[in-house]
């Protein structure tokens, strides 16, 4: 085909580069777990509809020649309907894989073949995995592999990724392939349609091979008849208007000729090539012992609209309680062990006493509050990974469609906002799956009011220090007003913005999987990694950051002594800079040294407990004591109340300008000054009046 | 297109848990409508209604498309005639 000339020649030269692989599939087929088994494990994988959000690369070695592996977002088609197909569309367009593993799924092969369809056309050198082999064999689907192969002309690997079944076999088709021609593929769409097609190929044929365009000239002829927004806009862009608006001109033509709609009849022929194909390839027989009961008889009560709603409630109790409960112990061992003997260990052997504060009262400070995280965070992700994992994710939407309708959403918007539980970052990226701007800006407006699990150290230290006894309700009381506002928030902004229904949606239903415990565990531990990369940096950084601007003030350099000695402190940079804030604050009667720890939590919330611990000058464990002594319980109420919901940390605000733009995120951020600096103002105001 | 002479033909809303339609026919614009094509459901093709509690979204299957959650919205503007 004319977009890819043949490899041969190239070979030499491709080795010395890394070769682009691009891996595509429909969701819910294995793509990412085949990833991770090629990869060597670098991206994780869920079994709701689109977990890989974001394409991840990976590196793969053989026999001395070097892959790049890019795991591409799971969609149907190449149609750009939303924002995960533009993505993968992009990368196909603009990256210029050299082949491209196509994942698919054997039990509903025709479906995948569909994507394989436009794959052919766009011109790809292609190598499909028939994944699941051994669930379709069981279902009772049986696929004549070699003739599809024939009438592909493209390599059938059937392959069982999760138990590394057909891989090899994978790898080397795809060195075979490096030096083969793309094959010719090309559906006839019948007369009308062909002449159409051809009228417009002609038109682009000479300006593309004047560019220099490796993009199949027949493919953009047929993405233009089915008026592919995208497209025209890139042609567009190269200064094609004439021949955007000549080819528009003869689809209708076309349209008005066959009185039907031309991108209707375009994917009709499609589906009539390929269930051609499925009558000739696939046989089904009845399954001796089907997934498909299994999944059914489950989803009688998990999807059913009260019990299931039980089950769902239960679970979420379950996931929080083995979350916390479970991570307490282990939290405990790690603070004494920190906060004691380490902190004891560094300070008596370091000289001289600035560098001994340096490490002890900034850097160790630091990895305490991060390493105290873990316990909590690893099991929080272990078991949203499990109920990613076994498909149950799909339920949870499929359950709370009707109550995310009343917020102008749909069901499958409760999952970044569970996601936003664990970690806010994640969750806004997640909402790329979501079909809408407008829906995508009301979940991302949401999330950060979804407690996160850096929240819950402030929770844990101030209801310590003031509510021992009913720590749990407390604690559970903000998660609720949390959520709470994030619905508020919804319904304000949808009212005030769109007025509008949810609109359509289709998602995937995956069949009930046992979930594989290392999948799992490599998962939780990616998330892991990325929280201690990420977040564990900043915070590092910053009690650094911290102890420096308590150490040195207006004045010059103060010394450590500033940390044990408050008189000190007041004279530091930290104590004028939150003392210019104090004004603003009167209302709540903050102490300067909270709103210094509350600025810092800007950067990451996960500080401010550590900063508090710095700036009161005692370690984590006996800050409940210290505070305890300068706030009422009403007090510490609000101010757990305005840690919840003031700014999300740096690092959601950077994602969300990312999925949403510059605009909607200042207004986001002052929104939620606003709304935080209200609600603890009321809860202060109208609880005196109570008490 | 209004003028589908079939008179036992309603939205895939409206039909019980159980039972298999035919689509007939999809309203509506560009976008959902290739996106349904996409996945395998177009006039002509048969489906199993799975889970249908007349208000909120539906879950349907067939061999060709496996089992799809399709919202409320998106139900009510595919036009289906039953089967069995």
């Amino acid at each position: 085909m004319s977009c890819h000339e043949s490899r041969a020649g190239s070979t030499l030269k491709a080795r010395q580069k890394a070769i682009k692989i691009g891996i595509i599939g429909n969701p819910n087929v294995g793509k990412s777990v085949l990833f991770n088994k090629l990869t060597k494990g670098k991206a994780w994988v869920g079994n709701w509809p689109g977990v890989t959000v974001e394409k991840k690369v990976g590196k793969l070695t053989l026999d001395g020649i070097s892959f790049e592996l890019v795991d591409l977002p799971g969609i149907y088609g190449l149609t750009a309907y939303s924002q995960d197909e533009l993505i993968a569309r992009k990368f196909l367009l603009e990256g210029k894989p050299e082949i491209v593993i196509q994942v698919t799924n054997a039990i509903n092969l025709e479906r995948n073949l569909y994507l394989t369809i436009q794959l052919l056309e766009m011109g790809f050198k292609l190598v499909i995995a028939l994944n699941m082999a051994d669930l379709a064999e069981k279902e009772g689907v049986k696929i004549d592999v070699d003739g599809l192969r024939r009438e592909l002309r493209t390599p059938i690997i059937p392959t069982i990724a999760v138990k590394n079944f057909g891989l090899n076999q994978l790898i080397e088709t795809i060195k075979e392939q490096l030096d083969k021609p793309a094959p010719f593929f090309k559906i006839d769409y019948g007369p009308e349609i062909e002449e159409a097609i051809e009228k417009i190929r002609r038109l682009i044929d000479s300006p593309i091979r004047r560019l220099g365009l490796k993009i199949d000239p027949r493919w953009l002829a047929i993405r233009l008849l089915e008026d592919d927004n995208d497209i025209v806009q890139r042609l567009r862009d190269m200064g094609f208007e004439d021949i955007v608006s000549e080819a528009r001109h003869i689809r209708d033509e076309l349209q008005a000729q066959l009185n039907e709609s031309v991108e209707v009849l375009i994917i009709e022929k499609r589906y009539e090539y390929l269930l051609n194909l499925s009558r000739k390839y696939v046989r089904r027989k009845t399954a001796e012992k089907s997934l498909t009961d299994l999944t059914d008889g489950l989803d009688k009560v998990l999807t059913h609209p009260i019990l299931g709603l039980m089950v769902f409630v239960s679970i979420l109790y379950l996931l929080f309680k083995f979350s916390f409960d479970v991570a307490s112990s282990l939290t405990e061992v790690i603070r004494v062990t920190f906060s004691q003997h380490i902190h004891d260990l560094v300070k008596n052997s370091l000289h001289p006493e600035f560098i001994s504060s340096l490490f002890v009262d900034g850097v160790l400070n630091g990895v305490g509050t991060i390493l105290i995280f873990i316990p909590n965070l690893l099991f929080l992700f272990i078991g949203i990974s499990t109920l990613e994992d076994t498909g149950y994710m799909a339920r949870v939407a499929f359950l709370s469609d009707r109550l995310m309708n009343r917020l102008g959403l749909s069901g499958r918007a409760m999952i970044p906002l569970l996601i936003g539980f664990g970690c806010n970052v994640p969750a806004v990226m997640s909402t790329r799956v979501l079909g809408s701007d407008r829906e995508r800006r009301l979940s991302v407006f949401m999330i950060p009011f979804m407690s996160c699990s850096a929240r819950l150290p402030i929770f844990l230290l101030l209801t310590l220090a003031f509510f021992r006894e009913n720590q749990l309700i407390v604690i559970l009381s903000m998660y609720f007003l949390g959520v709470f506002i994030a619905v508020l928030t919804a319904l304000l902004f949808n009212n005030l913005f769109y007025r509008k229904q949810v609109a359509g949606y289709v998602m995937d239903m995956p069949p009930y999987l046992n979930p594989s415990i290392r999948n799992i565990l490599a998962k939780s531990w990616e998330r892991i990694r990325s929280f201690l990369m990420k977040a564990g940096t900043i915070i590092l950084l910053m009690s650094v950051v911290i102890w420096v601007l308590s150490v040195t003030g207006p004045e010059g350099y103060i010394g450590p002594e500033a940390l044990r000695d408050v008189e000190l402190l007041s004279r530091s940079w930290i104590a004028s800079f939150s003392r210019f804030l104090e004004p603003l604050f009167k209302p709540l009667n903050w102490d300067w040294r909270i709103i210094a720890s509350l600025s810092f939590g800007f950067i990451a919330k996960e500080v401010v407990v550590s900063s508090l611990a710095v700036l009161y000058n005692v370690g984590v464990e006996s800050l409940p004591t210290v505070l305890s002594d300068s706030l009422t319980p009403l007090a510490a109420y609000s101010l757990m109340t305005f840690a919840l919901l003031y700014t999300p940390c740096m690092a959601t605000v950077a994602t969300m300008r990312n999925e949403v733009g510059l605009r909607y995120t200042l207004l986001m951020v002052l929104y939620q000054l606003l709304i935080a600096y209200t609600a603890a103002y009321l809860i202060l105001s109208i609880g005196g009046m109570v008490i | 297109m209004r003028g589908d002479k079939l008179d036992n033909v309603l939205p895939l809303s409206v039909v019980k848990e159980g039972k298999t339609v035919r689509i007939v026919k999809i309203i509506g614009g560009g976008g959902l409508v290739r996106r349904l094509y996409e996945i395998g459901l177009l006039p002509g093709v048969e489906v199993m209604i799975v889970r249908n509690s007349g208000f909120g979204p539906v879950i349907i299957r067939n061999n060709v498309s496996g089992t799809f959650c399709l919202g409320f919205g998106v139900a009510k503007k595919i036009i289906v005639e039953v089967v069995s």
